[in-house]
């Protein structure tokens, strides 16, 4: 499939580049009288509601882009909409983004991924919370029990559903998903937030102030701590799943003149989680054990941007360090990252964006089980990372074309290159087209290369346990993905907007356990496998999002997301359960939000959400109810109500089966809170 | 103390939504130039004292301070007229009540005692305008404030604007926030 795609894609790029004729080098100037022009004819109502380019809040395309502009399956989900959600945490806040999976397995653990292929560890979603990314290369996966921030202080979530890796860089595969928090100038004055919660969270305290050094230089401070009930089993017992989070912050924001603005900022974390595990006892027999997860953190993030005559540049490093430990490993892990974009408008019709980076990842892993080990405890890696994307328009107003790729060199398959092709037509000032082919890949993960599980299987006809060991394999390479996508967008009046994409993924190379050799001669028998690439398959599937405002107080979004994977062993594989994968996710999703403001100072808000059954997974499908009832009782306090799942007891999102999940899963259940936020 | 009569309506409407579907493609609009266009549109909704405009040759809007338009507001504003007067720009360093401003924009870089300025520019009739976000607070009369949205709103106290006898026009006080 990539050697077709190659010579095609080359040959397409060559064609529309020769066509290409730019008009004569029409100066920034002359734009600028462009857009003034089209400013002067706005009436003054209509000015209040232009968006005016901040590249700062508009990470997701690295360069400010409205929405409809965007040749992508964007979706902007701002902190507002979460908080009239009854949302209180960052996964739960993806149950509102089309075409995303959020699945919980039990109070601490979700499974998410976007485009199908969900599982307890979700590989191919890259997660970056102001510009760092957190998406772990331990097992590639994003550890949502340790990413968190005061709800009050999200700006937006940026959702792109597909590959973003031309720009973003290796394992935005299924979507990338940007968390932007507010500058520190949008959240000054103290803020004191209490909630009190059955079922699910049990208390959520926030604090915040944030106040200025000088007239240029605002900062703030927050300090936010929760405990989480436990979510209980099937059964109705205690899931023994409860856990608690305290987390400290601070962002600082510069602007010395009009050319440069400068960030600082840092969290720390520590969090408690209570498990309940199998683990393989002396009698290679799993066990029920009680399992205390200790997830602790620290980063601080700099971040140093300078417009240029024609422009930018922004510079930006972080540093992260994370531990997580329990009965089955004790992670530590320290990574550095430089990163520096430019952009180069080159002229009204052709723009240039490229940039470079490096990210060193030391990590050192103990493992107390015998469940999994390492070759090496300790291990250093260097990503090197270069993009470059050109935007052209082909034909003012009508057609536009991105051309970009990214290049990395990985310690793990070393050279990696991720291209992109979108192309954006505007018929009409009301209607968009656009089409993408991408590449993308899943570089393998610390456990995929030198990991070693061992697992246990309970054999009937001798009526004992097989011992069952994985090994990973340094000749594991990377999972490709070639995505067709097209998108249609309408937007007949500001209060209507119709998003619509269809997709097909070709994924190759993905991950299968080969077995090796079965010992019967051995007391317990055993079997012994290995890691492969022996899966490809094909994503099918569309997302639509449908936004209509039908009085300017009252808000209705509804999303449906169709979602088909076919997974096929290649003919050599004996690999026996990774064509269930294709399972593990719900064909349908569909849900119904509605903001409603009932007066100036009364919210009334609903989300209903209907999720498929989840066939690999033995779940059946739900029907969820949230309910919101905001009252802003003065000027400075706000009041909140809600019920979340209203429709039942408590339902399963998620199973245990295959995928290394030795956890018991548990059901969400039926929860209720009562909300403070004091502003002083 | 502050009375919010659009706000709310703002923040409901698809803030998802982009506003620039009818411009050109590649352009995102910058801060200062929406800022230059809120200049000039103030300077149409509001009306000087006669005398004020009688004796002027030119309608006057004046930048105290480092000019964070750029040529934004020169773009702006030409070929654009006022009461029928052509409108010009002056970049200035300071600023006194007979240099016949008819607007005066204090920039942000101004390191002054802002609040003794205003109070003596407050009995003439000279409309006070600024995106400092304690510009109201010091005695002026319209605030640019950046919202969350990135878009840009602004506040109004309409009780200074009438004691300095410029009148204001109710569309303009319609979609402002007042500040009382």
């Amino acid at each position: 499939m990539i050697a077709s795609f190659k010579p095609w894609l080359a040959s397409l790029c060559l064609l529309l580049l020769a066509h290409i004729t730019f008009a004569a080098d029409t100066d920034d100037a002359a734009a600028k009288r462009a857009r003034l022009q089209a400013l002067k004819q706005l009436p003054i109502q209509q000015l209040s509601k232009i968006e005016f380019y901040n590249p700062d809040a508009q990470l997701a395309s690295r360069k400010s882009r409205a929405l409809i502009e965007n040749p992508s399956a964007l979706f902007v989900l701002t902190g507002k909409e979460i908080q009239r959600a009854g949302i209180t945490s960052l996964p739960e806040a993806l149950r509102l983004v089309p075409g995303v999976q959020v699945a919980r397995l039990y109070s601490n653990r979700w499974a998410i991924s976007a485009r199908g292929l969900n599982g307890y560890i979700s590989s191919k979603l890259l997660v970056m919370v102001d510009g760092r990314t957190v998406y772990t290369p331990l097992r590639s996966e994003v550890f949502w029990d340790a990413q968190d921030m005061l709800v009050e202080d999200i700006d937006r979530i940026e959702v792109i559903r597909g590959p973003g890796a031309s720009l973003w860089g290796a394992n935005a595969v299924n979507g990338i998903i940007n968390i932007v928090s507010k500058k520190a100038r949008q959240t000054q004055g103290g803020l004191a937030t209490l909630l009190l919660g059955n079922g699910d969270e049990n208390a959520i305290l926030g604090l915040r102030y944030g106040g200025q050094f000088n007239s240029k230089t605002h900062y703030r401070v927050y300090g936010k701590a929760v405990d989480y009930d436990s979510l209980q089993t099937a059964q109705g017992e205690s899931g023994g799943n409860d856990w608690n989070t305290r987390r400290m912050g601070f962002r600082v924001d510069g602007a010395p003149d009009k050319h440069n603005e400068w960030t600082l900022q840092g969290d720390t974390y520590n969090n408690q989680l209570q498990q309940v595990r199998r683990l393989l006892n002396d009698e290679n027999r799993f066990v029920l054990v009680d399992n205390a997860l200790n997830v602790q953190g620290a980063n601080v993030l700099g971040r140093w941007q300078q417009a240029l005559k024609r422009g930018e540049w922004i510079v930006q490093s972080y540093y992260d360090w994370t531990q997580r430990s329990d009965r089955l490993f004790d992670e530590t892990r320290h990574t550095f990252d430089l990163d520096f974009q430019h952009r180069i408008p080159l002229s009204l019709r052709q723009e240039y964006l490229w940039g470079a980076g490096v990210r060193h990842s030391r990590d050192d892993i103990q493992t107390p089980s015998r469940m999994l080990s390492y070759s090496t405890d300790q291990r250093e890696d260097w990503l090197f990372s270069a993009f470059v994307q050109g935007e052209f328009v082909l034909s003012p107003k009508r057609w536009r074309l991105l051309l970009g790729s990214k290049f990395e060199h990985n310690s793990y398959t070393g050279f990696e290159y991720q291209p992109s092709v979108r192309l954006l037509w505007s018929p009409h000032e009301q209607h968009r087209l656009w089409a993408a082919v991408s590449r993308a890949v899943r570089t393998p993960s610390r456990t995929d290369h030198d990991g070693f599980i061992e697992t246990s299987v309970f054999n009937a006809a001798i009526n004992a346990p097989i011992i069952f060991r994985v090994n990973g394999s340094p000749d594991y390479v990377s999972e490709t993905l070639l995505a067709y996508e097209f998108g249609y967008r309408y937007l007949p009046s500001r209060q209507f907007l119709l998003d619509a994409t269809v997709f097909m993924h070709e994924l190759e190379n993905l991950r299968t356990v080969e077995p090796l050799g079965l010992d019967l001669t051995q007391r317990p028998p055993f079997l012994l496998t290995q890691i492969d690439n022996q899966l490809y398959g094909e994503v099918l599937g569309a997302e639509l999002s449908l936004h209509w405002q039908p009085l300017r107080s009252w808000r209705l979004t509804a999303n449906y997301t169709y979602t088909a994977v076919y997974l096929h062993l290649q003919p050599g594989s004996r690999s026996v359960f990774a064509e269930n994968e294709e399972g593990d996710h719900p064909k349908h999703q569909f849900s119904l939000r509605s903001q409603w403001d009932l007066t100036r100072t009364v919210q009334f808000d609903h989300v209903f959400y209907y999720v498929g059954k989840v066939e690999g997974q033995a779940t059946p499908d739900y029907l969820r109810w949230d309910v919101h009832l905001g009252w802003q009782v003065q000027r400075r306090l706000q009041l909140n109500l809600g019920l979340r799942n209203a429709l039942n007891q408590r339902h399963p999102e998620f199973g245990n089966v295959v995928d290394g999940n030795t956890e018991i899963p548990g059901e969400v259940p039926r929860s209720a809170y009562l909300q403070l936020r004091y502003n002083f | 103390m502050i009375r919010i009569r659009l706000i709310a309506a703002m923040i409901l409407s698809l803030s998802t939504l982009p506003h620039t579907s009818s411009a050109e493609p590649v352009a995102d609009f910058r801060e200062y130039e929406i800022k230059a266009v809120y200049l000039l549109n103030f300077a149409s909704f509001v009306f000087w004292p006669d005398a004020m405009i009688d004796h002027s040759e030119s309608f006057n809007i004046c930048i105290l301070g480092e000019d964070p338009f750029g040529s934004n507001l020169d773009i702006t504003i030409e070929n654009e007229r006022i009461s029928n007067l052509p409108v010009t720009l002056q970049r200035l360093l300071e600023v006194k009540p007979e240099f016949n401003c008819h607007i005066i924009f204090f920039s942000q870089s101004l390191d002054i005692n802002l609040s003794a300025l205003l109070s003596t520019l407050s009995s003439h009739p000279i409309l006070t305008i600024s995106d400092r976000d304690d510009f109201i607070q010091q005695g002026g009369m319209i605030e640019l404030v950046n919202s969350e949205d990135n878009q840009v709103r602004f506040k109004v106290k309409a009780s200074l604007i009438e004691n300095s006898h410029l009148q204001i026009s109710t569309d303009l006080l319609e979609i402002a926030e007042l500040v009382e």
